[in-house]
């Protein structure tokens, strides 16, 4: 079904192909909503100060790039992940990155901060620096850090974070606790383009960070052994592999909360479509990564009419199901 | 005690275990546990504060309640030290948190009343049956009169002004706002107001602030956690919003506005200000 | 045959506080297959690393035509010597040339794509080793034997002048053992390759290698050739069994047989 080999041209083409969808999506995403509004008439000249133009260009351009730039770094942090550890059904959540960021922005919102200052998302990556500082240094053991130990790691990481916000909610007023649970519900809310260019900047950083080092992931798909033979640094990749995807799924995590599932399922999918050269899935998920968010996203603010549902939701009632029909076929021994 | 004795008391306790008015008693019962905030504040308030053993942790007014022992927390009562108090009476607000707290202690042989919050009519009944069960009907009856004619007062004092546009904000991010079917909604009513987000589903929903463009309140009530700075932060680009451009952004205190209890009318009042001042 | 050079000196390796390889030494060069034997845990894989530089030695050293390996780079490394892992597998269903690319990796710079040569260089080795036709199936979908010559081809386009192979025919049938070992001769005979071959059976070791190199517990046994190292003595001592040694038709080439059962 696909070619014999990747080729850049192929890249080229399909990234091209993922960009226009993207930039189609953001544009019927803006003129989406649950009250009605034109997209043509806000961008029209002298419309600044018009109802149309405070709903567009005020509340919903400024979300649905959030949508998107959070959705292109989950997706890449996915890729990242999934290729190191060798696991196609890997989610990077589960390395205990987003449990840290978490924590904290739970502790600073029953200290009293207020959810929309920016002090929560700041403070709440300081979180996830400190998970994936701990992360990184107790996975190393002998001086090389396994997939197997990172794993274990973070898995534990997550337990202690969850008991930690736990903590934080039994302490807290009842109010407060449930503030503290629809943060980390997840919400992309916001209509600061500064936050969204910086976070849309830092995403884009990432990947490419972790395009760098994608032919090595590729070698070491086949083994530490293989790929050291092949002239790989396979602790450096590992290392530089984990920081880009850790501070992407950090920063993600931060400034949303906890979307889950599509750090999952969009590598996945595209691995089953488009074969598991990183070369090409890096850019495809950060780019479908983006897409699938912003759609998810303009689902969740217009499903329930007026009101609206976490995009958390959204996502893990496509996700789960999904998830558990993959797990299924891999289970039964079908193509990984 | 005669074995008839006995299964006339067992009988009585189980009746008395599905919440409903409990068959009249020689006494009526004189050690009281309250484990909702609301529901404290009307015992007190029916002049039984003295049968009170013990309250939830929330349970903060009246005054009198600080020397009182707090038995866990609204949601989740601590089953042996409500049991450990020896009360005839437990009363308390349904959540699914306490619901195994509550039948723990109903097992033990502990008769419980149960009363809802989440209306002006619960806050209403639930007078009704709290005064019902401590056997002081007659001033059951006085405090629903004078709650009534409090909030009949506030009325009173707004119908000459028109009425204004309001949102009454519960969170600021997610943004979840009083729709309508709540106390707080009711609330707004009283206090001369249109809630904008009366038909907005179910009782707290998330909603985008587009909406809140769309809907152009007047006023906005803003009863969430955090700071008042983060609420205005949150709506000062709407221009278009007549609250933000006028600057009626008003922050109401949160502690009465929540609690479905003989002081309402404060919280109605408060509301009336903050809608209508001067 | 003159050409490349491989020595390793008084190698020993530590791992887990449990020493595996222990003042270990051995030489191949060009146009020789040098035969790497013992019993299980012996250190033969650990040697192998040791000699793709894969792993660092905590005594001794491995020089590559006089250079120690650990002063070249890694890339350096990677387009001298090629390495056949034992039991190699790709977790991810990459097809078959995209693994036989890989072995271009070490020639390639930016993101690495492949050019016309290196999918030239790429086809003619799966030609050579009976794979062509194959070439965009999925790893996953390949036999055992097939896996392990698709890992060759590997090996081969990354143009090594020193081929190590860990166990390449362990789970092999016959026929594929056979084969695999017969393009290395060829490469060890007409390309000047110096290889260097984990081998499980004795036999086999005996009859495809120059030179057989025999360990046990860490340490070096015996070296040199099949007559002198395969003899009932050392065998018994190094395996821990008694076996009957004979010869193959009208040569020295010894042949190693285990005992006839006891209640016979």
């Amino acid at each position: 079904m696909r070619a014999a080999y990747l080729t850049r041209r192929r890249v080229v083409v399909v990234t091209a192909a993922l960009l226009v969808l993207l930039l189609a999506s953001l544009l019927a995403a803006a003129g989406i909503g649950p009250v009605p509004a034109s997209l043509w008439r806000a961008l029209a000249p002298g419309a600044a100060g018009t109802t149309d133009y405070v709903i567009v260009v005020q509340t919903r351009i400024p979300r649905v790039l959030l949508a998107g730039v959070v959705g292109a770094a989950l997706a890449t942090a996915g890729a990242g992940f999934q290729g190191l550890l060798a696991n196609p059904l890997a989610d990077p959540h589960v390395l205990g990155i987003s449990g840290g960021a978490a924590v904290f922005g739970a502790a600073v919102l029953v200290l009293g901060v207020d959810p929309v200052s920016p002090i929560v998302p700041l403070v709440a990556f300081l979180g996830a620096l400190g998970a994936m500082t701990v992360v990184v240094l107790v996975a190393r053991t002998g001086g090389r850090t396994t997939p197997h130990a990172l794993l274990l790691v973070g898995v534990v990481m997550n337990a202690i974070a969850a008991a930690l916000i736990m903590l934080v909610n039994a302490v807290a007023s009842y109010r407060q606790a449930q503030g503290v649970l629809f943060w980390m519900m997840g919400a992309l809310t916001t209509q600061d383009y500064f936050l969204v260019a910086l976070v849309g900047a830092y995403a884009i950083v990432g990947a490419v960070v972790l395009l760098r080092h994608a032919a090595a992931l590729n070698l070491l798909a086949a083994g530490e052994e293989s790929a050291a033979s092949l002239g790989v640094d396979v602790e450096r990749v590992r290392r530089a592999v984990f920081v880009a995807a850790a501070l992407l799924v950090g920063a993600a995590v931060s400034v949303s909360g906890m979307i889950s599932f599509v750090g999952l399922i969009v590598p996945h999918v595209l691995r089953l479509a488009l074969g598991p050269d990183l070369r090409l899935l890096v850019p495809a998920s950060f780019l479908f990564g983006a897409t699938f968010l912003v759609w998810a996203d303009t689902v969740a603010r217009t499903v329930l009419g007026p009101a609206e549902l976490p995009v958390g939701v959204i996502t893990a009632l496509l996700g789960g199901p999904f998830f558990l029909f993959l797990l299924r076929r891999s289970l039964r021994g079908g193509p990984r | 005690m005669t074995a008839p004795g006995a299964a006339l008391v067992v009988l009585a306790l189980l009746a008395g275990c599905d919440g409903a008015a409990p068959p009249p008693r020689a006494a009526g019962a004189a050690r009281v546990v309250v484990l909702a905030p609301s529901a404290t504040e009307t015992v007190f308030a029916l002049g039984a504060g003295d049968r009170v053993v013990g309250v939830c942790a929330q349970c903060d007014y009246p005054a009198a309640t600080a020397k009182l022992p707090k038995l866990g927390g609204y949601l989740t009562p601590s089953v042996e030290a409500v049991v450990g108090v020896r009360p005839d009476l437990v009363i308390v607000v349904p959540s699914p948190g306490n619901r195994e707290a509550v039948r723990a202690i109903e097992r033990a042989g502990v008769r419980v009343l149960v009363v809802q919050d989440r209306t002006l009519d619960d806050l209403f009944t639930s007078i009704a049956a709290i005064a019902g069960a401590l056997e002081v009907s007659d001033a059951g009856g006085r405090l629903a009169a004078d709650v009534r004619s409090r909030l009949d007062a506030v009325r009173a004092r707004v119908a000459s002004q028109p009425r204004a546009r309001v949102l009454l904000v519960v969170g600021h991010s997610p943004l979840i706002v009083a729709g309508g079917g709540t106390l707080q909604g009711e609330l707004v009513e009283i206090a001369g107001g249109t809630n904008v987000a009366a038909d907005v589903g179910n009782a707290f929903p998330q909603v985008s602030l587009e909406l809140v463009v769309a809907r152009a309140p007047d006023v906005i009530l803003d009863a969430a956690m955090g700071t008042e700075e983060g609420g205005r932060a949150l709506f000062a680009q709407l221009t278009t919003v007549p609250a933000v451009a006028n600057g009626r952004i008003v922050s109401v205190g949160s502690d009465v506005l929540f609690r479905a209890g003989p002081r309402v009318p404060e919280a109605a009042a408060a509301l009336a200000a903050a809608i209508h001042p001067g | 045959m003159s050409g490349v050079r491989l020595v390793a000196e008084r190698l020993r390796f530590a791992y887990d506080g449990r020493l595996v390889v222990d003042d270990v030494g051995l030489e191949v060069g060009g146009g020789e297959l040098v035969g790497v034997i013992g019993p299980n845990g012996a250190g033969k894989s650990t040697l192998v690393r040791l000699l793709a530089g894969v792993a660092v030695p905590q005594q001794g050293h491995v020089l590559l035509d006089g250079a120690p390996l650990l002063a070249r780079s890694r890339r350096e490394v990677a387009r001298a010597i090629a390495l056949l892992p034992q039991d190699p597998r790709v977790e991810f269903p990459f097809t078959v040339l995209e693994v036989v690319l890989m072995g271009r990796a070490p020639y390639l710079g930016g993101l690495g794509f492949a050019a016309g040569d290196d999918v030239a260089m790429a086809r003619a080795a799966l030609v050579r080793l009976g794979l062509d036709g194959m070439e965009a199936r999925g790893l996953d979908t390949l036999s055992g034997g097939e896996r392990q010559r698709v890992f060759l081809a590997r090996a081969l386009v990354q143009d090594p002048q020193v081929l190590l192979l860990d166990e390449p025919t362990t789970h092999l049938d016959l026929r594929h053992q056979g084969a695999i070992l017969d393009v290395v001769r060829e490469r060890v005979r007409r390309g000047g390759l110096a290889a260097v071959a984990v081998l499980h059976d004795l036999n086999l070791a005996a009859v495809a290698c120059d030179r057989l190199v025999l360990l046990a517990g860490g340490r070096l046994v015996a070296a040199g050739r099949a007559a002198d190292v395969l003899t009932s003595e050392r065998i018994a001592g190094a395996f821990g069994t008694r076996v009957r040694v004979g010869r193959h038709d009208g040569s020295d080439l010894p042949t190693v047989l285990p005992p006839p059962p006891r209640d016979a």
